[in-house]
């Protein structure tokens, strides 16, 4: 009977040594932190990733690291077919197996996007490794470029660095939460289009080098670019950041068609209810030469109305902001009862005419659905045949717009009114 | 020996957990095939639907107390209706464990254990199948009760925080594909209440036959309530035509949880609660394989089939050659013996019923 | 189910494993077993106890009891023939004196003095005195002497109560007209409060030999015995192992009757029975059996009794082995018999309605029955105002999931799940790990068994230096070892995590079983993840909902559900609002208290 029992122990313990198939050690990996896709020159694709290294960024068990001059990651690019035979070649290169599980964007090249990424996604959404919040870009120049220029200067993760920098847009509106998940939501939705942020390296090396025509400012007949005209590569900034994101690019499908720049970024989260708080700038109503700065801020969930008028969409948006005052060049009183109705009604006129402007460039330019009115017509449908039928994405390019905004201003920070300096020659008046 | 009973919740947690294993494998996304944005709707129709079935089963039952199906077989057809009675009962149960295991470690599979060779998975669903099913069903129904609320509420807490990503445009036009899609093939859908019919299983067990009839109207009425609130989240995310690409569609939901940086990708942690609905569930209908096995042949004992029926369990989840084909030939084929062996139940007890009513009038006469 | 081993033999070779009989503690059972005679009993058969069942089928499991003991039993007798020399052997160590009559008392004061010495060794045993007097009786000196151990007995009693009057105040005038001479001694010369009078042999030796002192008087065939236990024996201190800030500080010590007191003192409750049961052929150990008698199920005291009188071993040491002969599993890891120190916890229980067992020589006293989250209280929880009780609580149950899970689900995590680490903390990990040699699950084996080691010594050294060498092992050899970069310093933290997770479950013999538990919850982790986590979840519950303590389920009341399900087990309520016993035990009287205790409330 021991005898037996002897088997049956050394079988049962035998099970030990089957070993454990899926078991990999944490330090056998090599985690990437950014995808990168561009055109190839030979093949269909080239694969870029960064990839972490844990040394320099963890810092060395009990002995103290030195200082963060050392390389927290390195990039290799690769010429290959498909995706998933660009990691396998990487796997040759690098010494430790491919993880892509920390994976935290995702940079497609302006070219690679204007042909159609849609088998990208689709390769993508069926592995098991990718994280739903992972940032999906497209680049101005290409991926590479890109992210050899991405370098972490605040923080050693750069993990950390692509959540803090893709969470920016609750404070300054310059670029969307497009992340994988709501890309591809976005993408296979019959009643919206799909957007993704956009990112360049930056082309400035010195300011001297700063040109206005760049900017966007013309078409919005201005005299000098406010800060969010422009697109991602021509802000004028000099620095040790070389990369910026600013703009969106706006799909048709899975083709890029075009892109908006920041100022209108800010104008499709508030339109699309993604909006938290940015910053302002308008001419002044009463002067001429002067600005005012305002900070916007969500008071309420936009109301939008869509009709269709014998085969074209009228689409009406009711919005409702709030607004501290930053700054008033002018001196003049706004803050007070007399003039903030002005200030108000003119801030309501300058939304209503730039976000007209770019419903209608998205409407007949890019002929995108990107805000996502045809959810208002898909509400009302009561059967799936009957919203096949409605095809609006193909009716969005004759819709017209009416846009009312509805602001209100309510705190002047901490001034209420601004008494003007004295000089030789009396009040200084600008 | 003591009679073994088993208490009220107890049944109702065994039931309600396997009702509620149908939504881990794939029923919202047939859903949403089947019925486009009104998935929601379809599964609240069969639920009503179901309820009705049932209440005509129980009342039809009522007179025979606490006696399983196979002795209603036995009063009605004699020993050669209850052997034919019990064979069909054993098969559909065996289909059912096979099936399931396979789809459980494909599952697995996908999820975590990539490398994994399949044998490897399922060989600790045998063990742990093997162990419950040696203990009884007092100890497995115990473990249910102890451990189907903790599954419950891990999984409302996924329904919960993907709630940032609903949108409500998604489950309109409401009425889907169309009512007729709504109601006509929301009928054979009752086929994912089938669990239903272990009741009649293990009915004796249950100690008082009011029991019967609430244990299963509430099992019903909460698996029911459940199989909608994760129908209607995953519709709220994912819009119709992209959600029936999902082969997984609440591993799906639970991938997508995400608040800052530390409460990422716990969908693992949800592995562990579906697997143990998964080892309650296959446990418990083996344990009932092995009891109707015993009661129809009337054997002396019980627990030497253990061994046998794991081998054959395991070898017949073996059987199908990938995932998809074990998928299709669950989906088609359980419906088509879940629903036939519903029936069966439904016409043991008409056929019971007339045979008490012609005894009652032998005996008075 | 009997052990592990005949689990796996019998499953594999297709035989149906035999059929201990289960014991349920029923509600109903009171008078029936109170009047059912041992023999039926004995029979382990329990169906007829099921009478009030509805006209529905008898759903056995298949096992009748005793038909497959009757079968077993001939194909045993059959098969196994035991060769001559082994009968016989076994026949001459056949427990002394059990069931022999003993010779009597001899008349003859020459030949108990010959018979005594004889028995006791007295030329070589050096602690036995004889003492030779004689009693004046009527003016007539009457030959006797006492024996005893000395050492065990009270001299001063000895000298004071037994010789003294008997040489000396034999020779006043007594005024009584007692003939027989062992009535008068009884009645007039001895003032000893405990005496036996005997006429066996066996008794006198029984006696003096657990600190007796035996009377023999010439020309009588009956010698007494008079009880003057006096053996150094510690006070009572405070409690060793169970300490707490709040409660009394009074613990057991080895002697039984001061350990019945202790309780006794506390009850003051006349129904409070103390029985007193001899385990051990050779020791005699005197046990004692407590419990109120009408609050406690009758059914379960039968039951311990039954399993006590079974017993048969020559020499029983302490509780702690009286415990393992007579609880249910042995080799369940979870304890099924809980002890303790202190006799407030064991009046409380008394008070709940179960039964407790005083072993003479030990300081831990027996519970029974118990059930595993009755384990998890502490004895604070109830002196102690009760929000900070559910806190305190709390964080006990966060302890006990650290202490088993959080070594698996580290290996879990990292091995299987990586995705489920924050970066950052990924980055960490994997850069303090790159040095390190080992992988994960070797290095955490390491670790645990050092730290096991560290507590194993740390039992056992003297004094001062105890504690400094936890500190010093703690401190420094983790440290050195990071510094060596033999252990990576994530798992220094988790283990002594783990550690001090252990370290806040009340009971000791628990705690011991849940450090087993964790090395095989990490190998499980190893193989495959969580979802060997979950298999060995499933499988730990399935065989402890199926165990039993003394009738009762032993994770009663969260499953089974009872009625008082939420007054005592996880959370507890103010002891205001606890009005029943606990549901489990079926206890006689339910109600402990009215529904409205705090009555000055109402004014």
């Amino acid at each position: 009977m021991r005898k037996v029992f002897a088997l049956i122990l050394s079988a049962a313990l035998m099970v030990n040594l089957t070993g454990c198939f899926d078991s990999r050690e944490i330090d056998d990996l090599a985690y990437v932190s950014i995808l990168g896709l561009d055109k190839g020159k030979n093949n269909y694709l080239q694969l870029t990733v960064q990839i972490m290294i844990p040394t320099s960024i963890g810092g060395s068990g009990g002995t103290s690291g030195e200082g963060g001059a050392t390389e927290s990651t390195y990039v290799t690019t690769v010429e290959t077919p498909t995706i998933y035979s660009g990691l396998n070649m990487i796997n040759n290169l690098v010494s430790k197996q491919i993880e892509l599980s920390h994976a935290g964007m995702l940079v497609f090249s302006k070219e690679l996007a204007q042909e159609g990424i849609q088998k990208y996604i689709n390769a993508l959404s069926r592995s098991r490794q990718i994280r739903g919040n992972m940032y999906v870009v497209v680049s101005n120049d290409s991926a590479r470029e890109f992210i050899e220029n991405l370098k972490p200067v605040l923080e050693i993760n750069p993990i950390k660095l692509i959540a803090l920098k893709m969470d920016e847009y609750r404070y300054t509106g310059f670029s969307a939460p497009t992340t994988f998940i709501n890309f591809y939501i976005q993408n296979k939705s019959t009643c919206m289009q799909s957007t993704a942020t956009l990112v360049a390296v930056n082309r400035y090396n010195s300011v001297d080098e700063f040109k206005a025509e760049n900017s966007t400012y013309k078409e919005k007949e201005r005299d000098k670019p406010f800060e969010g005209d422009y697109i991602a590569g021509s802000t004028p900034q000099v620095g040790k950041t070389k990369t910026e994101d600013m703009g969106l690019a706006v799909f048709d499908g899975d083709r890029m068609v075009g892109v908006i720049d920041g100022q209108e970024v800010n104008y499709y989260l508030m339109l699309t209810d993604k909006f938290n708080k940015s910053s302002l700038t308008l001419p002044d109503p009463l002067t001429d030469e002067s600005l005012v700065v305002l900070e916007i801020s969500r008071s309420r969930a936009p109301i939008r109305t869509v009709t269709m008028k014998d085969d074209k969409p009228f689409i009406k948006v009711h919005l409702r902001l709030e607004a501290d005052i930053l700054s008033i060049q002018s001196g003049i009183n706004y803050e007070s009862l007399d003039y903030i109705e002005d200030l108000q009604n003119h801030t309501e006129k300058f939304l209503e005419k730039e976000i007209t402007r770019l419903l209608g460039k998205t409407a007949k330019e890019l002929k995108s659905d990107i805000c996502g009115f045809g959810k208002e017509i898909k509400k009302k449908c009561l059967t799936w045949d009957e919203w096949q039928k409605v095809e609006w994405l193909k009716k969005y390019k004759d819709s017209s717009f009416e846009v009312n905004v509805d602001l209100k201003i309510r705190r002047p920070g901490l001034m209420v009114k601004t008494t003007p300096a004295y000089s030789s020659e009396g009040e200084v008046i600008r | 020996m003591e009679r073994i009973t088993i208490g009220r919740w107890e049944s109702i947690s065994l039931l309600v957990m396997m009702i509620n294993l149908q939504i881990y494998l794939n029923l919202p996304r047939v859903l949403a095939e089947d019925a486009g944005t009104a998935g929601w709707i379809q599964i609240a129709y069969s639920t009503v639907l179901i309820l009705i079935i049932f209440t005509a089963l129980s009342l039809l039952y009522s007179k025979f107390g606490i006696k399983d199906i196979l002795d209603v077989s036995n009063m009605v057809f004699g020993r050669f209706g209850e052997i034919i009675t019990g064979i069909i009962l054993i098969l559909y149960l065996f289909f059912a464990v096979s099936m399931v295991l396979r789809e459980f470690t494909e599952n697995v599979k996908i999820i975590s254990l990539t490398q994994s060779p399949i044998s490897f998975v399922t060989s600790f669903f045998i063990a742990g199948i093997t162990v419950g099913a040696y203990f009884g069903i007092q100890a497995i129904a115990r473990v249910a009760v102890l451990m189907v609320p903790v599954s419950v509420l891990a999984h409302f807490i996924i329904l919960a925080a993907s709630s940032q990503y609903f949108e409500i445009s998604n489950i309109m036009p409401i009425l889907g594909n169309g009512i007729d899609a709504i109601l006509i093939n929301g009928v054979e859908k009752i086929a994912y209440f089938s669990s239903i019919n272990t009741l009649f299983i293990f009915s004796p067990f249950l100690g008082n036959k009011k029991n019967l009839r609430r244990v299963g109207y509430i099992s019903i009425i909460l698996a029911g309530f459940f199989m909608v609130a994760n129908t209607l989240a995953y519709l709220l995310v994912y819009p119709y035509p992209a959600a029936t690409e999902n082969f997984l569609p609440i591993y799906q939901l639970a991938k997508l949880v995400n608040y800052g940086r530390f409460f990422q990708r716990i969908e693992s942690v949800f592995v562990l609660i579906w697997a143990m609905t998964a080892f309650l569930y296959l446990s418990f209908v083996f344990y009932l394989i092995i009891h109707t096995f015993k009661k129809t042949f009337r054997l002396k004992y019980q627990r030497t089939l253990i061994p046998v029926f794991a081998v054959l369990t395991f070898t017949v989840s073996m059987l199908p050659q990938n995932l998809v084909s074990a998928i299709e030939i669950e989906t088609k084929y359980f419906r088509l013996v879940g629903l036939s062996v519903l029936s069966m139940l439904l016409f043991l007890s008409a056929a019971g019923n007339i045979a008490l009513k012609i005894k009652k009038k032998r005996g008075n006469v | 189910m009997g052990t592990f081993k005949d689990f796996i033999v019998k499953m594999l070779f297709f035989t149906e494993p035999e059929q201990k009989s289960d014991f349920f503690l029923k509600e109903n059972a009171f008078d029936k077993w109170m009047n059912r005679n041992s023999e039926t009993y004995g029979n382990k058969n329990i169906e007829n106890a099921n009478m009030e069942n509805e006209n529905t089928e008898n759903v056995n499991d298949g096992e009748n009891p005793s038909d497959i003991e009757n079968e077993e039993v001939e194909r045993h007798k059959n098969k196994i023939k035991q060769p001559k020399e082994i009968k016989k052997r076994k026949k001459d160590l056949d427990l002394k004196g059990s069931d022999k009559p003993g010779p009597n008392v001899y008349n003859n004061i020459e030949e108990n003095l010959n018979y005594i010495k004889e028995r006791y060794s007295s030329s070589i045993n050096g602690d036995f005195i004889i003492r030779e007097f004689d009693i004046i009786i009527n003016k007539t000196p009457v030959r006797a002497f006492i024996i005893f151990f000395d050492g065990l007995v009270d001299r001063t009693t000895v000298n004071l109560n037994i010789l003294q009057p008997l040489m000396l105040l034999s020779n006043l005038d007594i005024k009584s007209d007692e003939k027989d001479l062992v009535e008068y001694v009884k009645r007039h010369l001895l003032p000893q409060n405990q005496l036996i009078f005997t006429k066996k042999m066996q008794e006198v030796v029984d006696g003096v030999n657990f600190g007796g002192c035996g009377l023999f008087i010439d020309g009588v065939d009956i010698a007494l015995v008079a009880d003057v236990k006096g053996w150094e024996h510690r006070s009572v201190e405070k409690p060793t192992t169970e300490l707490v800030l709040r409660g009394p500080q009074e613990s057991f010590n080895e002697v039984l009757r001061s350990n019945t007191a202790l309780i006794r003192k506390i009850l003051k409750d006349e129904n409070l029975i103390c029985e007193d049961i001899i385990i051990g052929i050779r020791s005699k150990t005197p046990c004692s059996m407590l419990y109120i008698k009408d609050i406690v199920n009758n059914a379960l005291v039968e039951e311990v009794r039954r399993r006590l009188k079974s017993i048969k071993i020559d020499y029983l040491m302490d509780s702690g082995e009286l415990e393992q002969f007579i609880e249910d599993r042995p080799f369940l890891l979870t304890p099924q018999v809980s002890y303790t120190e202190r006799p407030d916890m064991v009046a409380a229980a008394l008070a709940d309605g179960k039964v407790a067992i005083v072993v003479n020589g030990s300081p831990f006293v027996l519970l029974m029955p118990v059930t595993v989250p009755v384990l998890l209280h502490s004895n604070e929880d109830k002196y102690v105002r009760f929000p900070y009780a559910n806190f305190f609580r709390f964080v006990r149950y966060l302890g006990i999931t650290m202490s088993i899970f959080l070594p698996a689900l580290y290996i879990a995590i990292t091995n299987f799940h990586q995705e489920m680490i924050p970066t950052d903390l990924l980055l960490a990990i994997e850069a303090s790990r790159e040095k390190v040699p080992f992988p994960s699950l070797i290095e955490i084996l390491l670790m645990e068994i050092s730290f096991e080691l560290l507590r194993e010594a740390g039992v056992r050294i003297p004094g001062p230096i105890g504690p400094t060498l936890g500190i010093i092992g703690g401190l420094i050899l983790g440290q050195a070892a990071v510094e060596a970069n033999i252990v990576s310093p994530i798992l220094i933290i988790i283990v002594a995590v783990t550690g001090l997770g252990s370290f806040a479950i009340p009971n000791f013999a628990l705690a011991f079983s849940f450090r087993i538990i964790r090395f095989a919850y990490i190998i499980l982790a190893s193989l495959s993840g969580f979802l060997g986590i979950t298999t060995g979840i499933f499988l730990h519950l399935v065989i402890l909902t199926s165990s039993k303590s003394f009738g009762v389920p032993i994770l009663a009341p969260i499953a089974p559900k009872t009625a008082t399900k939420a007054d005592d087990s996880l959370m507890k309520k103010p002891v205001w609002q606890q009005e029943r016993r606990p549901d489990y035990l079926n206890a006689k009287d339910d109600i402990r208290q009215e529904k409205f205790t705090r009555k000055w409330e109402k004014k």
